[in-house]
């Protein structure tokens, strides 16, 4: 027999070879000790690769590091492109509404237009005015107690680390700490179970609630008397009772008859108030209405596509919508915002009429109407887009962010060099940011209003906002930062590097999304991205180095 | 109720005992046939999600290691055709047919008194998907070259041929690195 190829004896060490043909190749290394010998080296090969492979563990799959690193990358990686691809769309859409002219009915609706966005900040000025020391006392005083309530936490984690579920215990107590508000009774009514959710909860003419009460069902009839606030979340709500507290109403249709102490803040498709109302009515609706026998005891502020006031207010009346129709009377000024205005002879105007329209015909003031005031009608001018490159203000306001973010940079890598490890040099990385950003961005500011409605979670509701919109603006200089180190050549960690790309980096940045046309959009991908970017390594960081370098590695 | 019914009722109880006694070595086959952790971990979940859909047709007189590391082979092996990376995948090139003239091997115990396992390893996961797939299923599943004929859905010739090629490559990658370690 000739000597067998080297084929035929890694199959033979394989044990794979046909019963007859082994037979003759051992017979055949009796007499060939070149082929024996290399038979056995054969062979052990074999045995060295089982060896290898079997019984040493190359991954280590902890179940529950399986378990936990799922949501880290796995899985938000895959979700990060379609997540990414709505954020694209999402953002053109935007950009195509800005550019068409809605009509004047769904003008309310336009969150970018002058009746939209730039009227709510108008109304957050006047409600800041009024309430806003009450509000900034509260807030500074629950932030400040988050703020504490953070470092104590995260004193605590540093010391026990490696326990989750003490960690895990007392993060929960912390929350609680900082959502636990002093508050009086509260008393929660539900439909009957037969009925489930679509059931009606009806409080009785004679019957008084001695607190708060709070009502989630299809149909709310209250004609008996609540002693503290009435929140309602209901289709049909109908307060013919009295209410001592404020009446916070979401709903589809909100009728207020009886009589309510306090304020009334409705968001519905229809509000109509036409009881006595102590103090203010603030309303988000499609209709608005005031009726003759309402009578409110100081400002209503309306925000609405259809707002008709015959009855009484007894200050300002503040209103953005598309239709204002007044036959009432109105103690102080009537300041509109919309497009049209419409003051019949039956109105009184205890003094100015300030209007803001787009078109002057759109007033109708009837000349037997009484104005004690001055009446000023103004037009809304259109922006002119490219004049802002003509003016200086703007490039020192540029200027003014370029600094800003500068400094607020150094002190962030400052505080959490781990920063400077965002997870951006790969494709893969960039798309999950992105995603991750996306989410966050999105979801954040509903959970803040889900927070927000349940009462109790209010402080908290505002404090998860501040952080969204402290993480929303350093999201691009973590971007920043790295775009200078790359282009810089990402070489030595020095102080003077970081400022140096951090300056660079920015300044690109804040060129960018100043082009026009295409700045819109570049500045919500690179806040995505750099969003993500942010809280995936503030996550990993959280989490220890030890996984951190698990999941690079297995992402790389 | 037949032996069928009852041993499906009992193999559903002792599902969670399946997943913690099999769970890591599936684990360990998909992380080596796929290359990654990421992808192991999902590919392994999947794996015991069909293990208890397919509970019924399994027949005990066979270890029941053997069928599920049958299952987690064909589920890798099927996503490593689907990753399209390669689309030759396990379809042997005639050009790389054998050539028994070819280096004398100096087998692995050779090159490798001293060295072990990580190296070896990361020799086996640098290698090309279609000569790692048959080592794996060869040297860490234990499958003859019929099992892995099957699994992989080709000739027992090119089982014999691909595994043949990849040891000498492992081999080749090993000596490198070998003379870069060494002084």
């Amino acid at each position: 027999m000739i000597c067998p190829d080297d084929f035929t004896l890694s199959q033979y060490a394989d044990g794979e070879l046909p019963e007859d043909e082994a037979g003759k190749l051992a017979a055949h290394f009796e007499v060939c000790a070149v082929c024996r010998k290399r038979a056995l080296a054969f062979e052990a090969e074999t045995r060295l690769l089982a060896e290898s492979l079997q019984e040493i563990e190359l991954w280590e799959p902890e179940p529950e590091t399986v378990r936990r690193k799922i949501p880290g990358t796995a899985w938000i990686s895959r979700l990060a492109f379609p997540l990414f691809a709505i954020a694209v769309l999402l953002r053109s859409g935007i950009d195509f509404i800005l550019d068409k002219e809605l009509p004047p009915v769904l003008d309310w609706l336009h969150p970018f237009s002058l009746s939209g966005f730039l009227n709510l900040i108008a109304t957050g000025f006047f409600y800041f005015l009024e309430k806003g020391r009450g509000i900034m006392t509260a807030l500074v005083n629950e932030v400040s107690a988050a703020v504490l309530s953070l470092l104590i936490l995260g004193l605590l984690v540093v010391m026990i680390r490696r326990t989750r579920i003490i960690t895990a215990a007392i993060s929960l107590s912390a929350m609680l700490l900082v959502a636990i508000v002093p508050g009086h009774a509260v008393e929660i009514r539900k439909p009957q179970k037969e009925e489930g959710i679509l059931g009606s909860v009806s409080i009785p003419a004679g019957e008084t609630i001695d607190d708060s009460l709070v009502v989630f069902a299809d149909s709310v009839d209250v004609r008996g008397t609540v002693t503290g606030d009435l929140i309602t979340f209901a289709r049909r709500i109908n307060v013919a009772g009295a209410v001592q507290g404020n009446v916070i109403t979401f709903g589809q249709n909100v009728d207020v008859r009886g009589k309510v102490d306090g304020d009334i803040i409705g968001f519905a498709q229809t509000i109509r108030a036409d009881g006595e109302v102590g103090k203010n009515l603030w309303a988000f609706a499609q209709n608005i209405a005031i009726d003759p026998d309402g009578k409110l005891g100081q400002n209503a502020t309306m925000f609405a596509t259809y707002i008709t006031v015959d009855g009484n207010v007894g200050k300002d009346i503040t209103a953005f919508g598309a239709f204002h129709d007044i036959s009432g009377t109105v103690g102080r000024d009537l300041n509109i915002r919309g497009e049209r205005l419409s003051v019949h002879d039956t109105s009184v105007i205890g003094r100015d009429l300030n209007a803001w329209v787009k078109l002057e015909k759109n007033v109708q003031i009837d000349p037997s109407a009484t104005i004690q005031g001055a009446t000023k009608v103004e037009l809304m001018k259109k922006e002119e887009g490219a004049s802002r490159y003509m003016k200086i203000g703007f490039y020192f306001r540029q200027l003014l962010r370029i600094v800003g973010a500068f400094l607020a940079g150094l002190l962030l890598f400052w505080l959490l060099p781990g920063l400077k490890r965002a997870p951006l040099s790969s494709g893969r990385g960039l798309l999950a940011s992105g995603g991750i950003g996306f989410l966050a961005a999105v979801a954040t500011p509903i959970a803040g209003v889900i927070l927000a409605i349940t009462v109790i979670g209010l402080p908290l509701a505002l404090v998860t906002l501040a952080f969204w919109l402290l993480a929303l603006y350093l999201s691009k200089i973590v971007i920043g930062r790295y775009i200078g180190s790359t282009l810089l050549g990402n070489g030595n960690d020095t102080v003077g590097s970081t400022a140096l790309s951090l300056l660079i980096g920015i300044t690109i940045i804040v060129v960018a999304i100043n082009l026009p046309f295409i700045g819109g959009i570049l500045n919500i991908l690179l806040m995505l991205i750099g969003l993500g970017a942010f809280l995936i390594t503030a996550y990993r960081m959280f989490r220890g180095r030890n996984e951190t370098e698990q999941i690079q590695e297995s992402a790389s | 109720m037949n032996a069928t019914a009852e041993l499906s009722m009992s193999t559903e109880l002792d599902l969670t005992d399946i997943y913690h006694d099999h769970h890591r070595r599936v684990f360990n086959l998909c992380a080596y046939l796929l290359n990654s952790g990421d992808a192991a971990e999902d590919a392994a979940q999947e794996v015991f999600m069909r293990v208890q859909r397919k509970i019924d047709t399994y027949n005990p007189e066979f270890p029941l290691s053997n069928w599920i590391l049958k299952i987690a082979s064909n589920y890798c092996v099927d996503l490593l055709r689907k990753r399209g990376k390669e689309k030759r995948l396990f379809v042997l090139d005639t050009s790389e047919s054998l050539d028994p003239s070819s280096d004398k091997p100096s087998p692995l115990r050779d090159i490798l008194t001293s060295e072990k396992g990580n190296r070896i390893r990361r020799a086996i996961a640098s290698l090309n998907e279609r000569f790692r797939t048959p080592l794996i299923l060869a040297f860490f599943n234990d499958f003859t070259y019929d099992e892995i004929a099957e699994t992989m859905g080709i000739p027992r010739n090119t089982v014999a041929t691909l595994l043949f090629r990849g040891k000498q490559q492992l081999r080749e990658k090993l000596k490198k690195e070998n003379y870069h370690d060494l002084p």
